[in-house]
This record gives structure tokens, C-alpha cells and sequence, in this order.
């Protein structure tokens, strides 16, 4: 990941602390520049380039550790000695970001916190100022991050610091300080008290033709997640009740072993395992600001411990009663846990310092932490020969080569394949069916109309509810379909019921889970026009879009297209699922078992189903009988309202009509009436004698069109076609292949076609190079 | 000066003439007298005739280090002149052999993947054929394909 320039200075300004501008890129170790030419974090942050309330740019991360290493078990627990301590913990199961830098030296510390006047409020993690220098000038362990780090240049040696006596105070000829190597093969019995484990750097500062100590400023790390934010109130040196800022807080582990007159600068290095103890007054084991876990708030004291480091012993020291002596006793799996933890830094290290400044990277006792392609270390490392497998010794020369990338991990988890579950379990609904042949078909159809036989029209209606339990018999019938293929059956053959009339076809029922999965063959998309046609390896162009195209046919789906990009070299496979309830499917195209691609379509036939429509023929006829009735009682009406017409056109007195014209009148409109009131009830009789009966159709035809296409799926490619004149090697001799390398041309032999050449060197005039490059980029024979 | 002549088989974009080259003079080369003004690039001389100079396309002046190609006119008085033009290809060949280049088309290498333009493909013409999928499933002489959907329990 690139360090990001805009924060930690141009890449050309890089500080080389310690490491000669003599020194080849892969030796020197190089270090932020804020823009103060010292790489102080203090200086960032005054100059806003790093701000207190928000997060750092981790792009100057190389690396990340997993949940392995003691320091993603780092606790902060910060007090200004006068107020209770605040804990903050590190995120669960993140990874550990960090970076190694390096601190400037002075062995004393002091406060934890110092707070500017101007109010910029940082942990003093990245550097301890003496309470003298509270305005932030100080320069006293200011903290210089490193942008680039040269792997091949930078060997760790982990030393050892423990004591033959745990009852304090311990003198100084208790004490030692040796390199890993030394302790385990010398001082596990007779001091096995192990107060403290630092990582020591060792380097080719100076073009030397040896490593050695970097013995200016102290490598550090500076775990770069993010703590929480912070809560308690700080001391203000101006104020009286500051206020509460929030704001990011890291750690940084430092390690200084020293103190006493034996063990004066002896090692200095990042601190991983160990207790420290810093307190104003002097501390004869030396100082380290590391993270802590508890705090005595009787004092400006604090202790700390690794949270997975559960062997810790504590000791109260009576010289200095707010001490805590803490040590680990010597265990088997010592020296492992140090190889370990060293190795999540994934550099070079080695437990013999000889090795570390006199050894080859690839020495037996020369090993190497393991950094995967995620740029996440894991604790693993290599030795020896085997350190050669690993890019830190064959390809990348700096930290900057490594592929992490803060942010964190891609959360996805990636498949390959796709499959089909069933989640649906035999559905159920109010319908029963049965899996039929052509013939229980033709049965089932006989039976049907049989079943209503020789039953007259106005019972028909009572025969349909007692046989088939509906008004309609046909509406028993939900459907009919047809596939292409045998449907799978279950249990065995039974009487076909519609409704409660038993049917003579005896089958299977269809209990399945609804949908039917189907593997429709698959095959390999292969170049065809080969590898290696034109000369060199490899598919060849023609084998894919614009030139080649691919359709895929699928039987009563339809047609999907296929890119050759996405298929060349892959199996190609058609898995097909059918919905039997509803007849449709959908076609799942999928490449080396990855569904990629579906279409869907009809794969059944619905049949229809034609019945007599009993409620409606029980409807008419009671329509035809009814009316009927009423034109013969509206017949007898009308013979008698016509007779009563006459009368009361007639004169008894007179015994005549009452007029000629009236009396016919009414004379003819009482026979008009009659006749049509005959007519009506001839009519009427006839309707009820010649009721058409009516039928009803289940279902309707749809489409047999797939059934008679091809019943398998197709791949149709269309190639382009090569003239019939041509000839690969006259094309490659007078043409040349396409390609596009790069290289010396004297590397290049036959017909060669060159774009572009850097003439450098070549003795020639201006003229003469326009004519080379000219002839070159036409093509010529080297 | 000293000239060499040349007969030269070789395409004028052969980088490496050697193998192409017979010389007409002598090992040591011939006097010649160069024409004024003189060019490195264009130079012309005067030699002597002889029968086969005047069949020669091909020169080397070491003078100029440089090879050239070059036609001969018969002149009175027994002279030939050679006009000659430079051959900066072969002049420089080895020189030019340590430069750093990006080659675009060549007849040993040739990445397929490259689409390659002048390859001679017929326009509108195809070749269309189908690669059958085989599977079991489909039969429309199936036993038993109806699925009959009734209502009841």
C-alpha cells in the first residue's frame, strides 16, 4: 500500500535516520518528514497534519498481525497519577496494525499525559516529555514512523532480561541481559526469572559490511488501532476542570533495558514481552512505555501486563512499595512464544546476535516471519534455505513491496459453485395428482362422460353433486398437463377419484417437492482455433468477441448468449429446474459449476378438459319450464281479458256493439291477443323440449411447438473464416504475429516490427536515426 | 580512401547484411577519390574502373564506418563513379543491438490474444456449427408424462 505522501512527506524528502544515503534503496531504513526534516509525530500533529480526533493514516502499515500476537492484547490504562485510571482495550479479534519507528532516545519518562496550552490533547504514548517541557517543544522521544523499511537490511534479535532472584530488590549482579540464543543455552537455571523480552534492530547503517545495533534513537511500535475514545478528565495545565475531549489514543511499545551500572544501554528494542514500571523516580530496570492493565492509583505507578499472558507473578518490592516486581518463570515453551511473537513483525530475525550481525539471510540460524498474500502475519516463519521461498527475500526490497492494505480484510467469503437446494418440501394444497400414461388418458376420458349417462337433464344437476361433490363435474378437474419427459412417481398406483366416484384407471401420484431439478448436459468451451496458431502460446483472439460468437439453444426456454470471454476454457453446464404445479421452468447456465446466467420458459402442455356444464344446463331448463308455465296461464289470461274486451264494447240494451268500429276494434285485438299468446305458449313449449345442453372446457391449448424442436440444448458458434490462401509461417516471415514485448532488441530474431526504441548509445546523426527507426517500424529481418 | 565493394543479396530491411555481402575488391579495399562537396550520408566517389565494380550495389567506406547502398556510372577516362547512400541499419546494427524496444509484431513470438488486424479473414463470411449438449431427460415418447390435477383429498 502506498504510504500516503501528503501526510508523511514526499517520498524524495524521506528521513534516513541512522542509515547512510550511501547505502543501496534495499539497505536503507527511511522515516516520515512531516516537513520539519525530523519526522516528529509531535510536529504532525501541532501542524495538523496528523489531528488528534481522527483516525491516523494507517498507509504507513506494512503489515497486520492476527489475534495471535501479544499485541492485539494490548490494554491501555492511562492516569495522570492523581485521578483514576481509565482502561481502554483494544478492539476484539481486529487485526493489529502497526508500525515500527523510532523514538528518539532519552531514558526518563514521566507523566502520562501532557496537555498543550493551545489545547491539542495527545496520549503521551508517542513520546514522555519532562513535566518541564509541557508546552510540547520537547524533542524527547518524539516518535518518527517509518515509510519504508528494507527487508533485507533489517535482522531482529530478541533478548532476554531476567533475574536470579525474585525477591526484591535485586542487585544488580542478579541481572541479566542476553540475546535469546544465550538465555536458553546458558541462563534458564540459574536465572529463570524473565522480567522482560525485547526485540532488538539490527542494521548496515553505514555501508558497513556488518549489521549492527542501531544503536540511535529505539525502534518502536506503534499499534495503530484504535483505542476508545478517551473518557476521563485530563489535567490541564492551564485549566483548573478541563474539559473532556475525545479523540483517538494508540500505544506504542518501547523498550529500553538499562539501568544499574552492568546494564547500562544494553539492548534497545520494542518491548513484547515484560512489565514496566515508570514512576519518578529512577527505575533500576529501566523504562518502557507499554500498555498496561492495572494501575496503582496510590502512586504514579503502573504495572503492566500482557492480557494473554496469564504467567505473570507479582511481587511486592519492599525498597519501593509502590513497585510491583512482576516476572514470568522460566517455561518450556519459552523460547517458542519469543520465536512466535517475533515473527509476526515479519522480518528477518535470529535468537544469535553473531548471526544477526555477521549472517547471511538464508543462514540455518537466520528465520523470517511469514507474511501471506493479504499482507496478514500469522507467527510462522521459515529458516535457512527456506527463507528464500519467502518475497521478503526474493522480491521485495522495502516494506512499501508488501500487499497489505489498511481497512482491514475483504469481509466476503467467495464461492465457486452454485447448487440447488430444495427448500420447499412437498407442498400441499387441497388437490391430489396423479401421474397418468396416453391411455389412462383415453380411459379417464370415457370414464368421465360415462359417469353422467343415461341421467336425464333435470337430475343431471343432483347426479354431478352426488358423484363429483361439484355442480359442474368438470370442475373437479383442476387440469391436465403434458411434459416432455416421465414424471417422477411415489408410493404405488391408485384408483383415479374425481370426487368420490372411482374412475377405472388405476396411478401413480405425484408427491414430489414441486420442482424437479435437471442436469441438460454441459461441454468444454474450447479455443478452436487453437493455441499457438500464430506463432507463441495461448488462446488466440479469433476465439473470442468480435470474431466468435456463441449462442446456447435451450429447449422451451429460448436462446441466451454466450460470451466466449466468459467460457473459454470452462465447462459449460445447463441445469434446469421445473415447476411440475405450474408447468414452467427456468435454465441456470453455469460456468465450472457457477451459475452465471438463466432464462425461463414453458416446458408443460395444458390439455384442455370438455364437460357437460351441469348447473348451467339445470339452469336453463328451469328457465324454459318456468316460462313455459307462464305463456299457458298468460294464454288462459288473454282468452279471457279478450272476451271481457267484446263485453264491454257491447250494448245489451241494444243488443249490439256499442259502435261498429269499436266493437270490431275490440273484436280484433282480442283475437290479435290470443294468437299471440298461442304463439308464446307453442314457442315456450318448444324452447323446453329443444334445450341446448351446454359443455365447459378445463384448461385451453397452449404451444406444442417445443415438443416437436430439438429435445436437447445447443451450442451454435459462429467463427470467422480464414482466407483460404493463408499460410501461418509465409504471414509470420513476411507479416509477423501481433504480440507486444519488450526488451533488448538483439533479444529478438525473425521478422520483427518495432513501435518504439531508445536509439541511446547508438553513434548515428539525426538522420540516420529518423532512418532506423523508420525502417524498423516497417518491419525488418534481425 | 579506402572503399570496399560489394555485391548484396539481402532485403534493404535486413538488419545484420553480413551473410549477403561478397566483396568485388579486394580485402584491403580500393583508393578512391571522394567528390566535393562531401556528404557522410550521400558521399560519392571516383575509382578506377574494373569490370566488376560495375555490378556492385553495395559499399563500406571505413573512413565513415558506414555501409552503404550504391550505384555505379561508368565515366570516361576509365572511371567509375559510386554513388552511394547510407545503409543506417547495418551501419549501426550493433550498436543498436543493446537498444531497449517494444516490438508490435513479430514471427517467432506472436501473442494470440492479441487481435490482429491485417490477419486475413473473409468479411460476411462464417462458419456456423453446433455442439449438441446430451442429456437423458427429454423423451416425448415418455410413459408416463401427464400429470392429472384433481380436486379432494
Amino acid at each position: 500500500m502506498a504510504v500516503n505522501e501528503s501526510i508523511y512527506g514526499l517520498k524524495a524528502t524521506w528521513r534516513t535516520d541512522n542509515f547512510s544515503e550511501n547505502n543501496s534503496d534495499d539497505l536503507k531504513h527511511y522515516s516520515a518528514n512531516f516537513g520539519n526534516n525530523s519526522g516528529q509525530i509531535l510536529y504532525a500533529i501541532r501542524n495538523n497534519k496528523l489531528k488528534v480526533n481522527t483516525p491516523w493514516d494507517k498507509s504507513i502499515c506494512y503489515a497486520a498481525m492476527d489475534n495471535g500476537s501479544v499485541f492485539s492484547k494490548v490494554t491501555f490504562c492511562a492516569s495522570n497519577g492523581t485521578n483514576a485510571p481509565n482502561v481502554l482495550t483494544t478492539e476484539n479479534n481486529a487485526l493489529t496494525e502497526f508500525n515500527i519507528g523510532i523514538t528518539n532516545r532519552n531514558p526518563y519518562t514521566n507523566k502520562q499525559y501532557n496537555i498543550l496550552k493551545d489545547k491539542s490533547y495527545y496520549t503521551t504514548m508517542f513520546w514522555a516529555s519532562n513535566s518541564t517541557a509541557t508546552d510540547g517543544t520537547s524533542t524527547d522521544r518524539e516518535f518518527c514512523p517509518s515509510t519504508s523499511i528494507a527487508f533485507k537490511n533489517m535482522v531482529l534479535v530478541p533478548y532476554v532480561l531476567a533475574t536470579s532472584s525474585n525477591t526484591p530488590p535485586i542487585a544488580d549482579n542478579d541481572k541479566i541481559c542476553v540475546p535469546l540464543k544465550d538465555y536458553i543455552d546458558t541462563y534458564t537455571l540459574t536465572h529463570p526469572y524473565i522480567v522482560r523480552v525485547i526485540v532488538s534492530f539490527y542494521g548496515k547503517t553505514f555501508a558497513n559490511l556488518t549489521r549492527t545495533s542501531i544503536a540511535k534513537g529505539i525502534p518502536t511500535v506503534a499499534i495503530l488501532n484504535q483505542l476508545p475514545k478517551l473518557c476521563a478528565k485530563l489535567n490541564d495545565i492551564n485549566e483548573s476542570t478541563p474539559d473532556v475531549r475525545p479523540f483517538y489514543t494508540y500505544t506504542m511499545c518501547r523498550g529500553f533495558i538499562g539501568g544499574g551500572s552492568g546494564l547500562r544501554n544494553v539492548a534497545r528494542g520494542i518491548n513484547l514481552f515484560g512489565e514496566c514500571q515508570t514512576d519518578t523516580d529512577v527505575d533500576v530496570w529501566g523504562y518502557s512505555t507499554n500498555a498496561y492493565l492495572d494501575t496503582d492509583t496510590s502512586s504514579n505507578h503502573y504495572m503492566s501486563a500482557w492480557l494473554n499472558y496469564n504467567k505473570y507473578v507479582h511481587v511486592k518490592n519492599p525498597e519501593y512499595p509502590k513497585k510491583i516486581f512482576s516476572y514470568i518463570p522460566y517455561y518450556n515453551d519459552f523460547y517458542e512464544d519469543v520465536m512466535t511473537q517475533t515473527a509476526y513483525f515479519g522480518m528477518f530475525f535470529t535468537p544469535d546476535v553473531d548471526v544477526a550481525v555477521n549472517g547471511d539471510l538464508n543462514d540455518n540460524a537466520m528465520y523470517c516471519g511469514i507474511i501471506d498474500d493479504s499482507g496478514i502475519t500469522h507467527g510462522q516463519y521459515y529458516h535457512g534455505a527456506q527463507n528464500e521461498l519467502l518475497k521478503q527475500y526474493s522480491e521485495w526490497s522495502n516494506t512499501n513491496d508488501t500487499p497489505y492494505k489498511s481497512g482491514g480484510t475483504d469481509p466476503n467469503t467467495y464461492r465457486n459453485t452454485s447448487g440447488f437446494n430444495n427448500v420447499i418440501n412437498a407442498p400441499r394444497d387441497f388437490n391430489k395428482r396423479y401421474v397418468l400414461s396416453g391411455s389412462d388418458v383415453n380411459t379417464l376420458n370415457a370414464d368421465f362422460f360415462a359417469a353422467l349417462s343415461g341421467v336425464q337433464t333435470s337430475e343431471i344437476l343432483d347426479k354431478a353433486m352426488e358423484k363429483f361433490y361439484v355442480n359442474n363435474p368438470i370442475d373437479c378437474i383442476v387440469s391436465l398437463k403434458w411434459f416432455p419427459f416421465s414424471l417422477p412417481t411415489f408410493g404405488s398406483a391408485q384408483t383415479v377419484k374425481l370426487g368420490v366416484y372411482n374412475t377405472t384407471v388405476s396411478a401413480n401420484q405425484y408427491v414430489g417437492s414441486g420442482v424437479e431439478v435437471h442436469n441438460l448436459g454441459e461441454c468444454l468451451i474450447y479455443p478452436h482455433f487453437g493455441m499457438g496458431v500464430f506463432g507463441g502460446s495461448g488462446p488466440c483472439f479469433l476465439d473470442y468477441e468480435p470474431y466468435t460468437h456463441i449462442e446456447l439453444i435451450v429447449p422451451y426456454c429460448g436462446t441466451v448468449k454466450i460470451s466466449p470471454s466468459d467460457f473459454m476454457n470452462c465447462t459449460l453446464r445447463v441445469m434446469m429446474t421445473v415447476d411440475v404445479y405450474s408447468g414452467s421452468c427456468t435454465a441456470y447456465i453455469q460456468r465450472n459449476g457457477l451459475t452465471v446466467d438463466s432464462i425461463s420458459g414453458t416446458i408443460s402442455v395444458d390439455l384442455p378438459v370438455s364437460g357437460v356444464e351441469a348447473a348451467t344446463l339445470d339452469s336453463q331448463v328451469h328457465t324454459a319450464t318456468n316460462n313455459f308455465k307462464m305463456a299457458k296461464v298468460q294464454e288462459a289470461m288473454t282468452v279471457v281479458s279478450s272476451a271481457l274486451r267484446v263485453a264491454t264494447n257491447f250494448d245489451t240494451s241494444k243488443g249490439q256493439m256499442i259502435s261498429i268500429s269499436g266493437g270490431a276494434n275490440a273484436l280484433a285485438d282480442a283475437v290479435m291477443s290470443t294468437a299471440v299468446a298461442s304463439e308464446n305458449l307453442a314457442n315456450t313449449k318448444y324452447d323446453l323440449e329443444h334445450i341446448n345442453v351446454p359443455f365447459k372446457t378445463v384448461g385451453s391449448n397452449s404451444g406444442l411447438n417445443g415438443a416437436k424442436a430439438e429435445q436437447f440444448c445447443s451450442l451454435n458458434i459462429t467463427r470467422p473464416v480464414l482466407h483460404s490462401g493463408f499460410n501461418a509461417d509465409t504471414y509470420g516471415h513476411t507479416v509477423g504475429y501481433a504480440c507486444l514485448e519488450n526488451g533488448l532488441l538483439s533479444s529478438f530474431t525473425g521478422y520483427t516490427v518495432v513501435s518504439d526504441i531508445d536509439l541511446t548509445g547508438v553513434n548515428a546523426t539525426a538522420d540516420e536515426k529518423n532512418m532506423i527507426i523508420n525502417t524498423l517500424k516497417g518491419g525488418v529481418y534481425l | 580512401m579506402i572503399l570496399h565493394l560489394y555485391n548484396n543479396a539481402a532485403a534493404n530491411n535486413v538488419a545484420n547484411k553480413s551473410t549477403y555481402l561478397t566483396e568485388r575488391t579486394p580485402v584491403t579495399g580500393i583508393d578512391c577519390v571522394p567528390t566535393m562537396p562531401l556528404s557522410i550520408l550521400q558521399p560519392e566517389f571516383i575509382v578506377s574502373y574494373d569490370g566488376t565494380y560495375s555490378l556492385c550495389n553495395y559499399a563500406y567506406v571505413p573512413a565513415f564506418g558506414r555501409y552503404y547502398y550504391c550505384t555505379c556510372t561508368l565515366l570516361t577516362g576509365g572511371r567509375i563513379r559510386v554513388s552511394c547512400t547510407v545503409d543506417a541499419l547495418y551501419s549501426h546494427y550493433a550498436s543498436m543491438s543493446n537498444c531497449k524496444c517494444t516490438v508490435i509484431r513479430n514471427e517467432n513470438i506472436g501473442i494470440n490474444i492479441i487481435p490482429d488486424t491485417q490477419l486475413p479473414v473473409i468479411p460476411n463470411a462464417v462458419d456456423i456449427t453446433s455442439i449438441e449438449l446430451e442429456n437423458s431427460l427429454f423423451n416425448t415418447a415418455a410413459l408416463t408424462p401427464y400429470l392429472l390435477t384433481v380436486i379432494g383429498a
